[in-house]
C-alpha cells in the first residue's frame, strides 16, 4: 500500500530524566503509550478480583461471603474500572503507540496534553475505589452502589460512594476528550506526506470515528452527572417528578453518552482487525472503502439509537419502533464488516500464530454478541429479557469477546514491536484457548440463566439457577487464573527473549513495520514520502 | 476527504515540547479540588482546605504552563504546521463545550415537552394523572414546589443580550486592528470586550441575587428552578473565564505579543467568546423567552 | 521470529483456506435450507 522512502533519523543525544521523573514528565508518545497499556493491564486486575468476588458469592444461592450491599458494589465498581480504566487505557495505548508509527509522524500532536490525559487516569482510579477503603475507618458507606449506570432516583439517595463516582467520571471524562482531541489533530495535521485519508490505516480510522464519538457524547455524561450531584447536594428537581422533572430523563442522558460508549470501546479493535488478518492471511484487507464507510455508518447511527437500553421504563409506543428500528439498522454496517473480516481471509495463506489465533476467536464470539444484541433489539423479546443475565451474557461477548479479546489481539501482534523480543508462542496459545474455553463456560450458562428469569445485579436466587451459576463461577474463576499467564508473557517479554527484526511478521504491510523493533525513541523526524 | 496538508517541506521538523511536570502536577490539583468538595458536601475532614490546596496547585500550573507556552510561542518555536495543531485543537474543545450545553439543553426541552406535560396529564397516553390539580404548563416548580415568579425576559436579560452582542462585535474589530496592524485599536477593542463582559457578570450576579431575595427563584423552585441556574450558571461561568482569557490576551498584546500573521492565542479566545456569545442567545430565547 | 513458511506450504495454505470457506458457507447454507422446513 505504502513504501517509506526515508528513514528515521539518528537523534542526537538529549538529556531525558531517567526513573521515574522519565514517566511522571515525559512527552513521548511511546512512553505515554506503555503507561497507558500498563495502568490498564493493572486494572484490569483489579477489576477482575472485584467480579471474582462477585460470582463466589453467586456460586451458591443464598448469601455467604457479603452483604447485599457490598456486592452491588463490587458489580458497579467492577464495571467503571472495566469500562473506564481498563478498555478505554488500552485503546488509547495503542493509539498512542501506534497512530504515530502508522501514519509516519514525528509525535502526537500535542504531547504535554497527551501526558496529562493519561495522568488523569490514575487520580480518577483512587477515587473510583478509595470509598471501599474508607468504609473501613467507619467513613461512609462504601462505593456507589447503583451499578455504572447510576440510574436515579437510587442514585439521588445514595451514600457518598456516588459523589466519589461522580467526580471520578468527571475526570476519566477529561482525560478521554483530551486523548481524543489529541488524536484527531493527529491523523488530521502529522499524516506523512502523500497519506491521503483513503490511504489510512483502518486502524487510523476505527480511532478517528472513536473520537468524534466521545466528543460528542462524554460531555453529555459530565452534564448528566452533574444534575446529578445538584439534584443530591444542592436541592435541584432534574430526576424529581414532584419538582417537574423525571427520573427517566437520567436514562436518556445517560444511554446518550452510554450507547455510542460501546462502539468507543469497539472501534479502536475493528480498526485493527483487518491489519491482523491481513497480516496472517498474507493477503491485503477485503473491502478497504467498505469498511470506512462501514465505520462512519455506525459512528452516527449509534449517536440516535440510545433508548433501547430502557425499552421498559416507559415510553410511546412511536418512540419504541424507532429505537427499535434504528437499532437494528446497525447491523447492516457491522455485517459489512464482518463479511470483509472473512473475505479477508477467503484463499488466504492463514498461519495461526496467537494474534491470528485472537482474531479468529473474537470473530466468531463477537458475532454471537451481535446477534444476541438483536434479540435484545426487538422491543417485544425484551420485555422478558430486559435486565436478565441474558443481557449481562451479551454484552461480555460484546466487551470481554470483543473488546478485551481484541485488546490481546492487538497486545499479541504488535509486542515485538514494542519491546524488540518475541513473546512465547507456547503460552500465548496456551492462553487463548484457556480464555476462549473459559470465557463459553462463563457466559454461555448466563444466557440460559437469563431465559429462564435470573434478574441480574442480585446477590441471591431462587434454587433452579443454582447448577447454571455454580458452572458459571468455575468459568470466571479459570477465566481469571488463565489471565495471569497472559501478565506473566508480557513481563517475560518485556525483560527478554529472542530479538525480532523490524518486519516482525512476514506478512505484515505499513509504515510502522519499516521502523526498528523496538523503535527508536524519536521515530518519523524526517517524515516518509508515501506514493 | 481532507486534503493533506501542504507541510512536506524537506528538513522541517515538528515542536516536541522537552518533558514538563505541569500535567502531573495539575492532575494532582485536580483529584485535591474533587477530593476536597467530595469532603465539603458529605462534612468529613477538612474539606474546605484541600479544595483551596487543590486550586492552589491548580493556579500554580495554569501560571507556569501557560507561561511556558507563551514563552516558546515567543522564541519562535511554533510554525504553521504546530499553529494547525492549535487550532484543530480549539476547535473540538469548543465541540465539547458544545455538547455539555446540549446535556443542559436537552434536559430543559425533556422537562418542558414531556416530563411536565405528562405530570399534567396533557398527553393522550396517560389516561390518569398522580396530581389532578396540576396543570402541566411551564413555568412550574413542579407539583409540588413552592411558590415562585419567573425571570421576564426584557429586563436585564434583554440588556444582557446587547451587551454580549455588543462585545462579539468589539473583539471582531480588535481583531481587525491586529490584522491592520493598529494596536491602538487592538488594545481598545479587548479593552472594550473585557469591560462589556465584566459588566454582563455583574448583572448576572444582581439578577441571581434578585431572583433568589425577591422573585423566589432558588435552584430548589423546581424544573424551572433547576434547569434556568444549571444553563445561566454555566454560562456565566464560561464568560468568567472568558473574561480571564480576554484579560491576558489584552495584557499580552500590551506588552506587544502577537503579529498581524501570528496569533493563535488571539483567535483561539476570540472563537471561545463567540461561542459563548451562541450559547447565550440560544440561552435568551429558550430560557428567557418563549 | 515467526518460522518462515515454505512456498509450497503457503501454497497448501491458500488451497486449504478455499476449501474451508466453501465448507463454511455450504454448512451455513445448509442450516438456513432446514430451517425453512421447521414449523414451529
Amino acid at each position: 500500500m505504502s513504501t517509506a522512502t526515508t528513514h528515521a533519523a539518528e537523534h542526537p543525544a538529549e538529556h531525558y530524566p531517567g526513573g521515574l521523573m522519565r514517566w511522571l514528565t515525559t512527552t513521548n508518545h511511546k512512553d505515554i503509550g506503555t503507561m497507558y497499556l500498563t495502568f490498564s493491564l493493572i486494572m484490569f486486575f483489579v477489576g477482575g478480583l472485584m467480579i471474582l468476588a462477585v460470582r463466589a458469592e453467586l456460586f451458591q444461592p443464598g448469601l455467604q461471603l457479603m452483604r447485599p450491599e457490598f456486592f452491588n458494589q463490587l458489580i458497579g465498581v467492577h464495571a467503571l474500572v472495566m469500562i473506564f480504566a481498563a478498555l478505554m487505557p488500552a485503546a488509547t495505548g495503542f493509539a498512542n503507540w501506534m497512530l504515530p508509527l502508522m501514519i509516519g509522524a514525528p509525535d502526537m500532536a500535542l504531547p504535554r496534553l497527551n501526558n496529562w490525559g493519561f495522568w488523569l487516569l490514575p487520580p480518577a482510579a483512587i477515587l473510583l475505589t478509595l470509598p471501599f477503603t474508607l468504609a473501613l475507618f467507619g467513613i461512609g458507606d462504601g462505593a456507589l452502589a447503583t451499578g455504572w449506570t447510576f440510574y436515579a432516583p437510587l442514585s439521588v439517595q445514595g451514600g457518598m460512594g456516588v459523589d466519589f463516582a461522580i467526580l471520578a467520571v468527571h475526570i476519566l471524562g477529561i482525560s478521554s476528550i483530551m486523548g481524543s482531541i489529541n488524536i484527531i489533530v493527529t491523523i488530521f495535521n502529522m499524516r506523512a506526506p502523500g497519506m491521503t485519508m483513503m490511504k489510512l490505516p483502518l486502524f487510523a480510522w476505527g480511532w478517528l470515528i472513536t473520537a468524534f464519538l466521545l466528543i460528542a457524547t462524554l460531555p453529555v455524561l459530565a452534564g448528566a452527572v452533574t444534575m446529578l450531584l445538584t439534584d443530591r447536594h444542592f436541592g435541584t428537581h432534574f430526576f424529581d417528578a414532584a419538582g417537574g422533572g423525571d427520573p427517566i430523563l437520567f436514562q436518556h442522558l445517560f444511554w446518550f453518552f452510554g450507547h455510542p460508549e460501546v462502539y468507543i470501546l469497539l472501534l479502536p479493535v475493528w480498526g485493527l482487525m483487518p491489519h491482523v488478518l491481513s497480516t496472517f492471511s498474507r493477503k491485503p484487507a477485503y473491502g478497504y472503502t467498505a469498511q470506512v464507510y462501514s465505520f462512519i455508518a455506525i459512528g452516527l447511527l449509534s449517536v440516535v439509537v440510545w433508548a433501547h437500553h430502557f425499552f421498559t421504563a416507559g415510553m410511546p409506543i412511536p418512540a419504541l419502533v424507532y429505537f427499535m428500528f434504528s437499532t437494528m439498522a446497525i447491523s447492516i454496517p457491522l455485517a459489512v464488516l464482518f463479511f470483509c473480516w472473512i473475505a479477508t481471509m477467503w484463499k488466504g495463506a492463514m498461519t495461526f500464530e496467537t494474534p491470528m489465533l485472537f482474531a479468529v476467536g473474537f470473530i466468531v464470539l463477537f458475532g454471537i454478541a451481535g446477534l444476541t444484541g438483536l434479540i435484545l433489539a426487538d422491543v417485544a423479546a425484551d420485555a422478558q429479557y430486559h435486565h436478565s443475565y441474558f443481557v449481562v451474557a451479551h454484552f461480555h461477548y460484546a466487551l470481554f469477546a470483543g473488546g478485551i479479546m481484541g485488546v490481546m489481539t492487538g497486545v499479541y501482534y504488535w509486542l515485538p514491536k514494542w519491546t524488540g523480543h518475541m513473546y512465547s508462542e507456547k503460552l500465548g496459545k496456551l492462553h487463548f484457548w484457556l480464555t476462549v474455553f473459559s470465557f463459553n463456560l462463563t457466559f454461555i450458562p448466563q444466557f440460559f440463566l437469563g431465559l429462564a428469569g435470573m434478574p441480574r445485579r442480585i446477590p441471591d436466587y431462587a434454587l433452579q439457577f443454582a447448577e447454571f451459576n455454580a458452572i458459571s463461577t468455575l468459568g470466571a474463576f479459570v477465566l481469571g487464573l488463565s489471565q495471569l499467564l497472559f501478565a506473566w508473557n508480557i513481563w517475560c517479554c518485556v525483560r527478554g527473549g529472542p530479538k525480532v527484526e523490524s518486519r516482525v511478521w512476514e506478512g505484515a504491510e505499513g509504515l510502522e513495520w519499516e521502523l526498528s523493533s523496538p523503535p527508536p525513541h524519536h521515530s518519523w523526524e524526517t517524515q516518509p514520502t508515501i506514493k | 476527504m481532507k486534503a493533506n496538508p501542504a507541510h512536506a517541506t524537506a528538513g522541517e521538523h515538528y515542536f516536541v515540547p522537552q518533558p514538563s511536570l505541569y500535567p502531573v502536577i495539575l492532575s494532582g490539583g485536580m483529584f485535591l479540588l474533587a477530593l476536597g468538595f467530595i469532603q465539603l458536601i458529605n462534612n468529613f475532614g477538612p474539606g474546605k482546605w484541600v479544595m483551596l490546596g487543590g486550586t492552589a496547585v491548580i493556579l500554580y500550573v495554569l501560571f507556569g504552563w501557560f507561561g511556558k507556552v507563551i514563552y516558546e510561542s515567543q522564541s519562535g518555536a511554533y510554525r504553521d504546521w504546530e499553529d494547525r495543531s492549535f487550532r484543530y485543537g480549539m476547535i473540538w474543545f469548543i465541540a465539547t463545550e458544545v455538547m455539555f450545553f446540549a446535556a443542559f439543553f436537552g434536559a430543559l426541552f425533556y422537562v418542558r415537552v414531556i416530563s411536565v406535560p405528562t405530570l399534567g396529564g396533557m398527553l393522550p397516553e396517560h389516561g390518569f394523572s398522580l396530581w389532578p390539580e396540576f396543570a402541566g404548563t411551564w413555568p412550574t416548580s413542579g407539583p409540588k414546589g413552592a411558590a415562585f415568579t419567573p425571570m421576564g425576559a426584557w429586563g436585564i436579560p434583554a440588556l444582557n443580550t446587547a451587551l454580549l452582542l455588543s462585545s462579539g462585535a468589539t473583539v471582531t474589530w480588535a481583531h481587525w486592528g491586529l490584522l491592520r496592524n493598529k494596536r491602538r485599536q487592538l488594545a481598545l477593542g479587548l479593552a472594550a470586550t473585557v469591560l462589556l463582559g465584566s459588566v454582563f457578570l455583574g448583572f448576572q450576579a444582581y439578577e441571581y441575587h434578585h431572583a433568589y431575595n425577591e422573585l423566589g427563584l432558588t435552584m430548589g423552585a423546581g424544573a424551572y428552578g433547576a434547569t434556568f441556574f444549571m444553563l445561566t450558571g454555566f454560562h456565566g461561568f464560561h464568560v468568567t473565564l472568558g473574561t480571564i482569557m480576554l484579560l491576558v490576551i489584552l495584557l499580552r498584546s500590551l506588552s506587544g505579543h502577537f503579529s498581524a500573521e501570528r496569533h493563535f492565542a488571539f483567535e483561539a479566545v476570540a472563537w471561545y467568546w463567540h461561542f459563548v456569545d451562541v450559547v447565550w442567545l440560544i440561552l435568551f430565547v429558550f430560557v428567557y423567552w418563549v | 521470529m515467526a518460522p518462515a513458511f515454505s512456498d509450497a506450504d503457503l501454497a497448501r495454505r491458500r488451497s486449504a483456506a478455499r476449501r474451508l470457506g466453501w465448507l463454511l458457507g455450504a454448512a451455513v447454507l445448509a442450516l438456513y435450507l432446514i430451517g425453512l422446513f421447521i414449523k414451529r
